[in-house]
């Protein structure tokens, strides 16, 4: 063997290693759907005078944002089943269950803030906390997960840090537009893998 | 044999096959992985995938299990210890190539 054909080689390897452990199955969709989600949110919490400023709002914001949450993630993980299903590949895999644990904290940690923090701190607090289960998927999902994720973090630590932000308006930015852009980003074209076959 | 060549004898011919070399490398970084989803990384047809696998099975570098899941035949592969020191030697082979041939 020359030296190309080992330098060759080992380029094979590393590009193996990463494609296994490199996660396409989120569809674009799915991310609209979420983006919508948000949207219906904040025009719902809008449409009836709803502030997270004020704390006897905190209850009907709670449920809101509660179902919310619970039908953009049924769609996502419906959509992404769905998706899999149509490509022939198990909807949970190996590489799904690592997405579950990698995203898991950061789901978590915001489901037990949202039960101990005061109602004005909430969206700054979920907005970290999913952008660190962003950042999780983003080490399966590649680099439009991560820049999603930094820019959840980014809005959450304006909306905690800077006390004149509407927290309404940032959630619509965040969980509304955020998820429009990583749905478009995953719209851009996927390189080809590599044919091994022959 | 000059400097910048190996003996392909000093190399292991069960993973040295480029498809074969997917596969183990694939395995590698996954706790185990699904038939289909080997298919899918590596673009490979079944009876190609089959072939390849029952060498590297036979050679004792990978295990495979057959089961059922919902009712649908699930066959999952999973690197063995064996496939994995053969595949670090591989790469420690490789790497070897290399830097003598860089000097």
């Amino acid at each position: 063997m020359n030296i190309r054909e080992a330098e060759e080689n080992l380029q094979l390897i590393r590009s193996m290693m990463e494609r296994g452990t490199r996660w396409t199955g989120l569809p674009a969709y799915a991310c609209f759907g979420a983006a919508a989600c948000g949207i219906a949110g904040w025009a719902l919490s809008i449409s009836r005078g709803l502030s997270f400023a004020n704390p006897l709002d905190a209850p009907a914001l709670f449920e809101i944002w509660g179902v919310v949450a619970a039908i953009a993630a049924v769609q996502v993980i419906a959509f992404t089943v769905a998706s899999a299903q149509r490509r022939g590949e198990p909807a949970w895999s190996s590489l799904t269950r690592g997405i579950f644990y990698a995203v898991l904290p950061g789901l978590f940690t915001g489901a037990v803030l949202t039960l101990v923090m005061p109602a004005e701190q909430r969206p700054g607090a979920w907005m970290l906390c999913y952008g660190t289960a962003l950042l999780g998927l983003g080490i399966f999902a590649g680099w439009k997960a991560n820049v999603a994720g930094a820019l959840f973090l980014a809005c959450g630590a304006i909306t905690l840090c800077v006390v004149p932000v509407n927290g309404l308006s940032m959630m619509a930015a965040s969980f509304g537009g955020l998820h429009a852009l990583l749905g478009s980003l995953l719209l851009l074209k996927r390189r080809d893998h590599e044919q091994l076959d022959g | 044999m000059n400097s910048l060549t190996a003996k392909l004898t000093d190399i292991d011919k069960v993973i040295h096959e480029r498809a074969r070399l997917g596969i183990m490398s694939l395995l590698a970084a996954t706790a185990d992985i699904t038939f289909v989803e080997l298919k899918q990384h590596l673009q490979m047809t079944d009876g190609n995938l089959s072939v390849h696998l029952r060498i590297l099975e036979e050679a004792g570098y990978v295990a495979i299990e057959k089961s059922f899941v919902e009712r649908k035949p699930r066959t999952a592969v999973k690197i063995t210890k064996k496939g994995r020191a053969a595949f670090k030697s591989y790469i420690d082979a490789l790497e070897q190539i290399i830097q003598r041939a860089k000097g």
